[in-house]
């Protein structure tokens, strides 16, 4: 059975001018250990249907199932909380917490203990090449490439089956970038979890267990 | 956790401090001074009494066989005390009545008037009783073409009683009064001649010496206390009695003597002048079975509208209803030792005694309300030590009083102390209201005929009284021989009625003209009263003006505060989405997120709220001061309030601010994480 199956998801932007179709009849099956690439030209919905995957808003119409269990308003946040997270286009850190605070978050959420948060988050910081000297600073004394980089480790650290990156890698120099995907690759490949980049890059694309490509709101076959 | 956040970003707390903050603190400003401004007017209010008094007695006026006679009619009637009282809540704050009886204390030593020129003390405490051995007969009965008259000078072998005031007396012109049919047989019988000793009972005491001095005081522009009659010199100028026609001058008239003034002339002198000297006048008159008007005192009409003694109303024949009220005692022989003479003649114990008693009697006022009082309500009386009756007292009929200063001094009390109050009535109770009405709520003579009207009562002295013109005649008026106490302690049958001089309306401070309004709209005229508000009118503006403008700043301070609200949600607040939002989508539940949202953004509002109110109170106190400079020391109470103010306004802040968090949050939360999440 499939990790996720999503089923004829629709989401409308709905304007005074006019109703955006950003996800328009999505179907699609992610399996566990998969490590998957979303493609499709800007404004094609990608970002849209990331978001109604990883259970940030919900799909007009349309069904996901996670393991078998139907996504409906009040598993929301346990799902957020334990199973799915995201990667965000643009890094979303709490400006006011310093980067190893932002990491232990997620894991504090989980109710895990305080040590045990900071062990995983500090393991993980590393993991993404940001040492002890980064722990204590603010997002906002951190360049570009580094905040990504946090941003992907709070991710990782939450340790959800489900991994979403809506293009983890825009902000970083070629080689950080390869080593960002590698570390997802192994993510989902040696910890059987399963990712689903975003990207443009088509060497992403490539090193992809399938490709989906979208084209206004739909998946192209 | 998120106190530590917010000092990461210091700059935007210390705005967010300084914005809040100091809206928190214009806003307990206003607050503040509002509540103390409308304290104050309250404060004000009841320090100031407006009272209305009803004005002079009217008069009914009735054509008589013998002309035509004005008689007293209630000035308030029944139907007007009812009305009164039916205006409470209005105009009217609450009808107070005053009640009247006469009492002495052994405890008290009446305070005395001898006023320039005039001869005698006030009648209360009037008269004496003397043995006195005659030395000349001025005028014999035999002389009196009327009848009924007679005159001698004496010399005062003993005082049996007097007032302790009028001094050492050893010489005196006695002046007996027999007026009544038969009255020159009675002074015949008494065998007036020289050498003959009198036990007399006096009515009148008059120091003579003392008004030739004030005469003298008065004539030569000096003070009464540097005449002395030891300058007096025999030597008169030459020419001194030219121009005089002697023979037409009776010789007592012509000058004798001369008062140097000190510039080379001087006041003439003449015998009766020089008998004056060390000398008192005494009137010896016959009451008993005196034939008089009936119907004492008649009154008329005087030009200004007031009311004068008709003395020409005619008598009526008949004995008087005073003349059983008189001690019989009136001039006797007395021969051998007058201790043994007083055992065997108990009126003339009686008259002894009766004088013992004037010499402490005073006028007991029984109030519900002492400021109600006028005199207390225009300033003329003030309260100086001790306190004056409370709620409890005047409810409870305590036996507590409050007595002049001077009458304090010169009976040897203070406050603490308790006199023991005999009431009494005298001679005058049926008449005594047309007595009131022309003098003022005069005390009247103690009569030993009539004796006490009831127990005596002990009260404790809480508190003096200083009374600017301590003889002050008319209406409303009392003298310093007054003692205040509650209504209700007052003894077994007071004189009170409807007689507007024991009613006081206290009116709601600036009422005046509602109730004037009041009174014509019940069928009463609206010039009955006379209204005193104590000067109230007169500050009433800038109270009304001060309580106007600390509603302005309070409602200037309201829009700021409002304003600040809003740059706070609008550019701090509603902020947090995107931390609102990423905090969900890495798992946070809806209301925790909310709930650490709202703490995070109330944190710095709560700070303020709190640094706001403290530095508001200050304020406050500040402005409380400039404020209370223009009223003396009103405030003290007022002030004392402000930081609780300051406190509750601070809390009305922090509340507001908590319920606009709240509503935002709220609101905002509804969105999905990924929407919340991009409004960042
Ligand atoms: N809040 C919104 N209101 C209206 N239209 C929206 C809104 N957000 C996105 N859209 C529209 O929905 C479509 C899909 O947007 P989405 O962000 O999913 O695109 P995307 O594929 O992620 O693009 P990109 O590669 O540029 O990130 C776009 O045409 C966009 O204009
Ligand atoms: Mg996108």
């Amino acid at each position: 059975m499939a990790l996720l199956k999503a089923e004829e998801l629709c989401y409308h932007y709905r304007t005074k001018a006019q109703t955006v179709r950003a996800v328009d009849g999505v179907s699609l099956e992610l399996e566990r250990g998969g490590f998957y690439a979303l493609t499709g030209r800007s404004g094609s919905g990608k970002s849209t249907l990331l978001s109604l995957l990883a259970g940030l808003e919900t799909p007009m119409s349309g069904r996901i199932t996670v393991n078998g269990i139907e996504l409906k308003r009040d598993v929301l946040t346990l799902y957020r909380r334990n199973t799915a997270s995201v990667i965000f286009q643009s890094f979303n850190l709490f400006p006011l917490m310093t980067v190893k605070e932002n990491c232990m978050y997620p894991l504090l959420l989980q109710k895990r203990s305080e040590r045990d948060a900071e062990r995983i988050a500090c393991g993980m910081l590393e993991k993404v090449g940001l040492d002890g000297t980064y722990f204590k600073r603010l997002p906002a004394q951190l360049s570009g490439g580094e905040q990504q980089r946090a941003a992907i480790a709070r991710t990782l650290a939450a340790g959800t089956e489900l991994v979403f990156a809506d293009e983890p890698t825009g902000n970083l120099d070629p080689k950080t970038g390869g080593q960002i995907i590698s570390l997802l690759r192994s993510v989902s490949h040696d910890e059987k979890r399963c990712v689903l980049v975003v990207t443009h890059d088509l060497s992403i694309a490539d090193a992809a267990d399938a490709v989906f490509r979208m084209s206004g709101g739909r998946l192209e076959e | 956790m998120i106190v530590r956040m917010h000092f990461r970003n210091p700059v935007r707390l210390i705005a967010l401090l300084l914005l809040l903050g100091a809206s928190v603190a214009f806003f307990c400003l206003g607050a503040g001074v509002w509540a103390s401004s409308l304290l104050a007017s309250r404060r004000i209010d009841e320090s100031f009494v407006t009272i209305a008094l009803p004005k002079a007695i009217e008069l009914d006026r009735e054509e008589q066989e013998w002309g035509v006679s004005y008689t007293e009619r209630d000035g308030i009637s029944p139907e007007l005390v009812s009305a009164l009282e039916g205006m409470t809540g209005g105009p009217v704050k609450r009808v107070y009545r005053q009640s009247f009886i006469n009492a002495c204390s052994p405890a008290f030593t009446a305070l005395t008037r001898i006023p320039q020129g005039g001869y005698s003390t006030e009648s209360a405490q009037d008269g004496g009783v003397f043995v006195i051995e005659i030395e000349s007969v001025a005028k014999a009965p035999e002389d009196d073409p009327e009848g009924g008259g007679a005159a001698v000078r004496a010399n005062v072998l003993e005082t049996l009683a007097a007032h302790p005031d009028l001094g050492a007396i050893t010489k005196a012109n006695v002046t007996f009064d027999c007026p009544f049919p038969g009255g020159a047989e009675k002074l015949k019988a008494l065998g007036l001649e020289s050498g003959r000793r009198l036990i007399i009972r006096a009515v009148a005491v008059s120091n003579m010496d003392l008004f030739l001095k004030n005469n003298i005081s008065s004539i030569l522009g000096i003070d009464v206390n540097e005449v002395d009659l030891s300058k007096i010199s025999f030597d008169l100028p030459e020419g001194a009695l030219d121009g005089m026609i002697a023979a037409h001058t009776p010789e007592d008239r012509l000058p004798a003597a001369i008062y140097p003034d000190g510039k080379g002339g001087g006041l003439y002198l003449t015998r009766s002048d020089l008998d004056s000297i060390g000398a008192y006048e005494l009137i010896v008159l016959d009451y008993y079975g005196l034939y008089c008007n009936q119907q004492a005192p008649q009154f008329k009409p005087d030009e200004n509208g007031g009311l004068i003694l008709d003395t020409e109303a005619p008598m009526t024949t008949g004995r008087s209803p005073l003349a059983d009220r008189v001690l019989p005692a009136f001039a006797e022989e007395i021969t051998g030792d007058t201790e043994e003479f007083l055992k065997t003649h108990p009126d003339w114990a009686e008259a002894v005694r009766e004088i013992e008693v004037r010499a402490g009697s005073v006028s007991v006022i029984g109030t519900d309300r002492l400021e109600a009082v006028y005199a207390f309500q225009s300033g003329e009386a003030r309260m100086i030590q001790g306190r004056s009756m409370t709620a409890d007292e005047y409810a409870g009929g305590a036996k507590v009083c409050v007595i002049s200063e001077a009458l304090a001094q010169k009976s040897g009390l203070a406050v603490g102390d308790a006199v023991e109050l005999k009431p009494y009535w005298g001679t005058v109770k049926d008449i005594f209201r047309a007595d009131l009405s022309l003098t003022g709520l005069r005390t009247q003579p103690y009569s030993g005929a009539v004796g006490f009207d009831g127990e005596p009562v002990r009260f404790e002295i809480i508190g003096l009284y200083r009374l600017d013109d301590l003889w002050k005649e008319g209406q409303y008026a009392f003298t310093a021989n007054t003692v205040f106490v509650p209504g209700s302690a007052q003894f077994r049958e007071p004189f009170t009625c409807n007689d507007g001089l024991f009613l006081s309306v206290v009116l709601e401070n600036g009422a005046e003209d509602e109730f004037r309004k009041a009174l014509s709209e019940r069928g009463f005229p609206e010039n009955s009263f006379v209204c005193f508000d104590g000067g109230y009118s007169g500050i009433a503006k800038s109270v009304s003006g001060m309580a106007l403008g600390a509603r302005r700043l309070f409602a200037i301070s309201t829009a700021v505060l409002f304003a600040a609200l809003a740059v706070y949600i609008a550019l701090f607040v509603s902020r947090r989405a995107k931390e609102l939002g990423l905090m969900r989508s890495l798992g946070a539940s809806d209301s925790g997120s909310l709930g650490r949202a709202f703490i995070f953004c109330l944190l710095p509002a709560a700070a303020s709220s709190v640094l706001g109110a403290a530095s508001g109170a200050a304020l406050v106190s500040e402005a409380e001061k400039r404020l209370s400079a223009g009223f003396g020391a009103l405030p003290e109470a007022v002030s004392g309030s402000s930081p609780a103010f300051c406190a509750a306004a601070g809390a009305a802040a922090l509340a507001l601010f908590a319920a606009a968090v709240g509503i935002t949050l709220l609101l905002m939360g509804r969105a999905s994480p990924a929407k919340l999440i991009k409004r960042g």
